[in-house]
Parts: structure tokens; sequence; C-alpha cells
């Protein structure tokens, strides 16, 4: 699939999560869960997510979040391999006002149990232009094709870039209907503009990579750490001289190793930026030279992402 | 009938420890999996096992905290199997015990004793079976002391969770089978996520003061033999 639409996140009630989550094309996207108030509610979700392995979530706390009697049952999700985290930070959704004093339960919880403090990210409505890759940008309903419309081209023209969007999806056949539109979408933007997805699917390998190496250094360097502390054990037997070579020696292994993967990381760093620069131009110069093929698009035979959106606005809203 | 709870803290694990853990053993059984979070895992691995469950958590408490989430998890999920196999690939790299110690202690997964194991599990004064070398019993009579530098933690845990074993041996290692039963009794009571929230951070050890991670290595083994069972080895 387009790798423009991993910013999509799908917003689902705990209800819509039971029917959708044994169908494998949900695994494609990034549920945006919204947490019930109801403690058994939850408790099905969990059970459903736990054994269905596979799908990519987050928890969106409701405005009223503050009548949740406890965090255990919700920090149980942030155990699930497909929970989205930040290093080592959970990342939760809100909508509304934050509650404070359930947030503060959450930073303790996390505090124990060794997590960093977890990210909150703010949703706010499409359409107020109040937009920030800080926030979740809710799309609702009656927008939806509104912003299935221009979402493409405003992306590729690194406009929505780094935003991220939940758009709400209430039940299975509203699911198939968006599935099948972005399959198509994508089918279609591959044959007009090859070289754009082929730039953002290697962007998007990139960067799973680089998440990758950025793990690795990670493990690493506490593992040089681990070796440090083990040596300081086996100092007690072994001659002074002897432990502190097989100390540096160890040191000096893992740290080239880390240093290697760091010169990666940064290698992969800059590969993304020229590539990210890659796609701009790729678009100015699109804009430039295509007077006559969007004059051609437009008036003589009507946009494909506009007959496209249409085509399948009766499916999605 | 048998849920496998498998922790995993090296990557490298995914070629050297999952295959101990065949098809043929796990059978129409389910196998947990903790993995570390901070260590880069090939999860495709598994998708060699049809029932497979696969949660992440921070490093706390070595494998006793990823063998807690994996109870809280089992807890909630109500897992209605009557044994538990606990599993780790956690190992000691300043110890010399490596291979040795994992070829032992995964001779009890192995699908040639799987019979042998489960005979002696169905006996009704057995609720806990790990590999004989790995059966070991702290508590010397004459001193009326654990001997181990965890006797303090042992007694303030013992006392605190009213964990009252016939005998004090364990399963060294925390890699062995146990009946479900008294462990779910327990933990229905005491928060298995409260607990972990007491084990010490990182990769912790315990050579100069006594650890609550591993003296719930201990108490781990104790909470399965129920107040009046018995310890098996197999080997």
């Amino acid at each position: 699939m387009d790798k423009t639409f991993k910013n999509i996140f799908v917003g689902v009630s705990p209800d819509t999560t039971l029917e959708l989550i044994e169908n494998n094309d949900i695994n494609k996207f990034t549920l945006a869960i919204t947490v019930p108030l109801e403690v058994e509610q939850l408790e099905r979700v969990y059970k459903k997510l736990a054994v269905n392995r596979g799908s990519k979530m987050i928890l969106v706390l409701p405005s009223d979040c503050g009548a949740l009697s406890e965090v255990a049952n919700l920090t149980r999700f942030f155990f699930l391999s497909g929970y989205c985290f930040i290093n080592n930070s959970p990342i939760l959704a809100f909508t509304g006002t934050k509650c404070l004093q359930f947030c503060e339960l959450l930073v303790d919880w996390c505090l124990n149990q060794g997590y960093d403090n977890p990210v909150f990210i703010e949703v706010s409505n499409f359409g107020n232009n109040n937009y920030s890759e800080e926030k979740l940008i809710n799309v609702p309903h009656h927008l939806q094709d509104e912003f299935l419309l221009t979402f493409h081209e405003r992306t590729i023209s690194m406009e929505w870039f780094s935003y991220k969007f939940i758009l709400q999806i209430n039940n299975k056949k509203e699911f198939y209907s968006f599935n099948n539109f972005i399959e198509n979408f994508s089918t279609s933007l591959l044959k007009e503009y090859p070289g754009v997805l082929s730039i953002l699917n290697k962007i998007g390998k990139l960067e799973d990579q680089l998440h990758l190496f950025e793990t690795v250094v990670r493990f690493q360097e506490i593992e040089i750490k681990n070796h440090i502390l083990y040596n300081n054990l086996i100092r007690g037997v072994v001659p002074v001289n002897q432990t502190v070579t097989l100390q540096q020696s160890l040191a000096v292994n893992s740290s080239n190793e880390v240093e290697k993967l760091k010169n990666d990381c940064n290698r992969l760093f800059l590969e993304i930026g020229n590539l990210r620069n890659d796609l701009a131009w790729y678009r100015r110069t699109y804009e430039e030279r295509s007077i006559l093929g969007v004059v051609k698009d437009k008036v003589l035979s009507g946009t494909p992402l506009k007959n496209f959106v249409q085509k399948g606005k009766s499916k999605i809203l | 009938m048998i849920s496998i709870l498998l922790h995993l803290y090296y990557p490298e694990s995914i070629k050297t420890v999952l295959p101990q853990i065949t098809k043929d053993f796990l059978g129409e059984d389910r196998l947990y999996v903790n993995l570390v979070n901070s260590a880069p895992f090939d999860e495709k691995a598994f998708e060699v096992y049809d029932n497979v469950t696969i949660l992440k958590s921070s490093n706390v408490g070595k494998d006793i905290g990823g063998k807690l989430v994996l109870i809280d998890s089992l807890m909630q999920l109500k897992d209605e199997s009557k044994y538990w196999i606990f599993l780790h690939d956690k190992h000691s790299p300043h110890t010399t015990t490596g291979k040795f110690w994992r070829d032992s202690l995964f001779s009890i997964v192995d699908v040639r004793n799987k019979e042998l194991i489960l005979d002696y599990m169905e006996r009704i004064d057995t609720n806990v079976l790990t590999h004989k070398n790995f059966i070991m019993n702290e508590w010397r009579e004459s001193s009326q002391r654990f001997q181990t530098i965890n006797h303090d933690k042992l007694v303030e845990l013992t006392t605190k969770y009213d964990v009252r074993p016939r005998t004090y041996e364990f399963a060294a290692g925390t890699m062995f089978w146990a009946k479900s039963e008294a462990l779910k009794r327990f933990f229905s009571k005491n928060h298995p996520l409260d607990i972990r929230a007491t084990l010490e951070k990182g990769n912790v050890l315990d050579h100069h003061q006594g650890t609550n991670a591993h003296s719930w290595e201990r108490l781990l083994s104790w909470i399965a033999l129920d107040n009046t069972k018995r310890i098996a080895g197999i080997g």
C-alpha cells in the first residue's frame, strides 16, 4: 500500500474494534481506539487484541476519562506488541480537556513499571487550519470527502507530509469501503506518479531501517553497561591487569559496533532528508512542466483524483 | 491444557531458544511470549506458531518482571490451562554455565519427555517440575536461615504474602512446569503488575545485597508448590 497512508489512523469505538479485528486488512492501519468507561468493554477489547496479533494501536482518552476508576485495565494495552511507543514512552491521544488527575496516575504507573513518561497527543478537529505535527487531526464524517479529495496532493506536496489524521470508521461496511478506496487510489496513483511513490516507499523503508538501528544502538548501549557490571564482578577473581584488558576489550568492541550503527543512522537521516528534497523537487517540477497536463486533466477529461473520490463517496460515508 | 510463558531478552534467542519450542510439543496449546522492548527482535520468527500471543515490556526485574507481565495477561484472558510452563533466555555472562544451563533446563520442553512429565504432573502431590540439577534448597534448619544474601527479603516477602510451602525447594533458573491453580489463586488476590512495580529496574545482580527480583525467583516456585505439594525433577 502507498506509504503516504501510513499517517492515517483508523478511529474506532470498542465495539467497532471487536467487529473489525479479525479482518487482516485492518493490520495495514494503526487503530486509534477510544477508551470506553466500562471496564468490561475494555477487557473484551483487550482479549481480542491479545489473541489476534498484528494490530497496531494507540488509545484515545475521552474527555470524561476522569471517570475511569483505575489505570490497570487501560495500561495493560501498553504490553501488547502492537501498541505504539516513542522510544520508551507509550503514546496516548486525548480529546477535549486533558484530565490532569488521571494523567498523573498514568505517569506514576509508567514510572513504576520502568517506562518513561507517556506522550500525550491532543486530538484537534480538521478544517480549522490549526494543524501541527504534535497533534492528531480528527476528520469528522461530513468532511471526509473533502479530506480524501486533497489528501494525496497535499501530502506529496509536503504540506501535510508529517501530519497524522484520524478517520472515524463506524462499522465493518464502512471499513471495507474505506479500504477499497485506499487500494484503488494507491493503484491509480502508482500509474500517475510512479516517481513520487517510489521515493515515498523508499523513505518508508529507510525510516523502518532507521528505527531498527536506533533500537540496536540503545540495546548495545545497555549491554555495554551490563558488560562493565559483569566485569566488575569478575574483577574479584581475575588479576586486575587482565580484568582491565578484558573490560576495555569488551567496551571497545561494543563501542565500535555502536559507533558504526550511529554512523549508519546519520547516513539514513541524510538520505531521508535528500529524498524529501527530491520529492519536493519532483512536485515543483511536475507543477511547472505540467500545465498542459493539468489543463488536459481538469478541463478536457476531469481530474482522476476527483473521480476517485466521487466514486468512493457513496461507499465511504 | 498447557500455556507456555516465555520471556526473551536477547534478540539472538529467536535463533537459539525459540526453536526449542517445537510445534510438536506445543500442539494445540498456546505460547505466550514477552519481549524486552529495548531489544531489536525479529517478530516474523513467531509466524511459525498458530497459537501465539506476543507482549512487550520494559526491562524490569529480569525474567521475573517479564513473567509477571505474562501472568497478568493470562489472568486477564481467564486462561483455563491446567499447566503453566515458565521459560526464559536470560543467562548470566559472568558465570560459566551458559550452554549447559540452557540445554538442561530446556529438556522440560523436549517433546520426547512430555509424556513422562505429564505422568509426574498428574500426581496429586506434585505441583512443580524442573530439571533435577536445578532443584535447590537454601533453608538451613540448624541456623533457621536461608543461606543466601536474599534471606531478609525472603523472610519479609513470605510473611507479607503468607507464602508457607512445605518445602523451601525451588526451581533455580525459574524454568519449570507448574500446576496453574495455586498460581491463579495467588495472583487473583495479589496483582502481578503491583508486584512487578516493586522489582528492581534493569539487569539487577544480587552479589552485594538481596533483591526483590531474586527473591521472587524463589517465591514463584513456592507459590506454585502451595502449602503441601512437592517439586519433582527429571533428567
